[in-house]
């Protein structure tokens, strides 16, 4: 059971001069073979829910599991696609697709295999001896999707992984990702910035506020999606139906009524120093 | 028109390279003059065609038992030996130090206040415990060595993007894999800078060691000319090390720039 569960997880940085708290209590859990979005404004602690599930950060309270088992560190079942791809600059195309293979020591045959097979699923074949800095930012994170693919995880967590794309070669991305999934199966934690990318991607879109975060809401999209055939259309005609336009405006609507991050805190004196019509 | 718009000018038209001859003569001709001139008796200062000469002599005919090249021979072997040893220790420390905070924390105080013994206080130990031959002198080359490549290992693997490392660790790598294939290769620029720094220093604190403890060698060379009162050995054997060392910079240079062209295409 690849599911990953927060359960009141919370999690307070220390800075310079204070601590800062970052998540409120909270808890989500994400079940097996779903994908869920998370869209919120930056510092609302999207990807710190990330980095607990990765393994490489820890909550102040509360846990975090991955099926049964609370999460300790970084693990096999897990796999991060990262918003900057993290591909290894000196290593390959196949090697960095093999990067996770070997730290696992699996068999050379099995190794060859599986990368052979993620190379042509993220269509990368004509690429398989170029290094990173070679590929467009779009190929590159073809190979960063299949390197983390290729360690075969339950669980794939995505960190903005299309946010350092072009707008024509996100959608592209999205598409892909659609079609990887239904060949290969997981569990999707994914993070975004981007109403119209949680929507289309998502079964729930997870809504969060900032300072300290939280969940504002969680919406179910996959019955939508079911109902209206959406994954039968290609993506510029999704974002056309009326099925879709919904459910951004209602994504939008919610984010909105977040207070926005950029207004300057209310001071608690403000009547003493009659401000208040301000407020 | 002031001078130094000139000199900028001259730099700026790609005459760096006429400066450095104009530097060089104006040098030699200085030394030539105050030789030349009985300023300098001889026996103080040798002049520039004495040491020229004596270059040639003392590499045709042996002088302290050896020929200059055999004395450069047996140099360099020891120099090899304890820049590698030293190079092969220091930038695993290192990168341990930069991926592993406890390591850093245990090792540091040790670290820090070892480095500013100078080479050749180890002399007596070097000696005592490795003996004259071959084993003392490396000790004492190795640590002149030692610091720089671990400093620059440190500084190098703390700059690689932490993104690659946290890529590294969620695809499982162990600590191992992790310093060898992601912090070894992201940190190789400011390596191969400290071993530039390195080799200098192990250079510099091997002709130290060779003047007191072994018995062949340019430092042992120089201290027979001393012992000799021939001046002109002693500078022969002086601009020998310059020589020499120039061309483990050069050589070193040229591997670095290989390096930093390779690496700053793939990093950008």
């Amino acid at each position: 059971m690849s599911s990953i569960r927060f359960e009141q997880v919370t999690r307070i940085f220390e800075r310079r001069g204070g601590s800062y708290k970052a998540l409120e209590p909270l808890s989500l859990t994400i079940v097996d073979q779903e994908f869920i979005a998370i869209v919120g404004p930056s510092g609302c602690g999207k990807t710190t829910l990330l980095r607990m599930a990765a393994g490489l950060d820890f909550p102040t309270s509360g846990r975090v599991f991955v099926g049964d088992k609370p999460i300790l560190g970084p693990g096999p079942d897990r796999a991060v696609v990262f918003q900057q791809f993290a591909l290894f600059p000196w290593k390959t195309v196949c090697e960095n697709i093999a990067f996770g293979l070997r730290c696992r020591r699996a068999p050379k045959e099995q190794r060859q295999e599986l990368v052979a097979k993620f190379v042509r699923l993220m269509g990368l074949e004509d690429h398989e001896d170029s290094y990173p800095h070679q590929l467009s930012g779009g190929m590159q994170q073809r190979v960063g999707i299949a390197r983390a693919y290729a360690v075969e995880p339950g669980v794939l967590l995505m960190d903005e992984p299309f946010g350092a794309l072009d707008a024509q070669t996100r959608a592209e991305m999205q598409e892909e990702l659609i079609r990887v999934r239904r060949v290969q199966p997981c569990t999707v934690l994914f993070i975004t910035h981007s109403v119209e990318e949680a929507a289309y991607l998502a079964d729930r879109v997870v809504v969060m506020t900032g300072r300290p975060g939280r969940i504002r809401e969680v919406v179910d999209v996959a019955s939508i999606r079911a109902a209206e055939g959406w994954n039968r259309s290609p993506i510029e005609e999704v974002m056309g139906l009326e099925s879709f336009v919904r459910i951004r405006s209602q994504l939008w609507r919610l984010l909105r009524h977040n207070k926005p991050i950029s207004e300057p805190p209310v001071l608690p004196d403000a009547g003493l120093l009659g401000l208040r019509e301000a407020s | 028109m002031n001078s130094a718009s000139t000199v900028r000018r001259l730099v700026a038209s790609g005459t760096s390279l006429g400066l450095s001859t104009i530097g060089l003569l104006a040098f030699f001709g200085v030394w030539f003059l105050a030789s030349a001139s009985g300023l300098a008796p001889k026996r103080v200062l040798p002049s520039p065609s004495d040491v020229a000469v004596t270059l040639y002599q003392i590499s045709v005919h042996p002088f302290a038992g050896y020929t200059l090249e055999q004395h450069l021979t047996s140099s360099l072997e020891r120099f090899l030996a304890g820049f590698a040893l030293a190079a092969a220790a220091g930038i695993p420390t290192g990168l341990l130090m930069g991926w592993y905070a406890p390591f850093r924390y245990a090792i540091s105080p040790f670290f820090d206040s070892l480095r500013f013994v100078a080479p050749l206080a180890w002399v007596p130990f070097a000696a005592l415990w490795f003996g004259t031959g071959f084993g003392g002198p490396i000790l004492i080359i190795f640590s002149g060595a030692f610091a720089p490549c671990v400093i620059n290992s440190f500084r190098g693997a703390r700059l690689v993007d932490q993104h690659l490392t946290e890529a590294a660790r969620t695809l499982g790598a162990g600590h191992l894999r992790l310093m060898a294939q992601v912090l070894l290769p992201g940190a190789l620029p400011s390596i191969v800078a400290g071993l530039r720094i390195s080799a200098g220093l192990a250079w510099q604190s091997l002709i130290g060691a060779e003047l007191i403890v072994v018995s062949s060698g340019v430092g042992y060379l120089i201290v027979q000319g001393q012992g000799d009162v021939a001046p002109a050995v002693v500078m022969a054997g002086m601009a020998a090390i310059g020589f020499v060392g120039i061309a483990i910079d050069t050589i070193l240079l040229m591997i670095q720039r290989g390096i930093l062209r390779t690496w700053q295409g793939a990093v950008q």
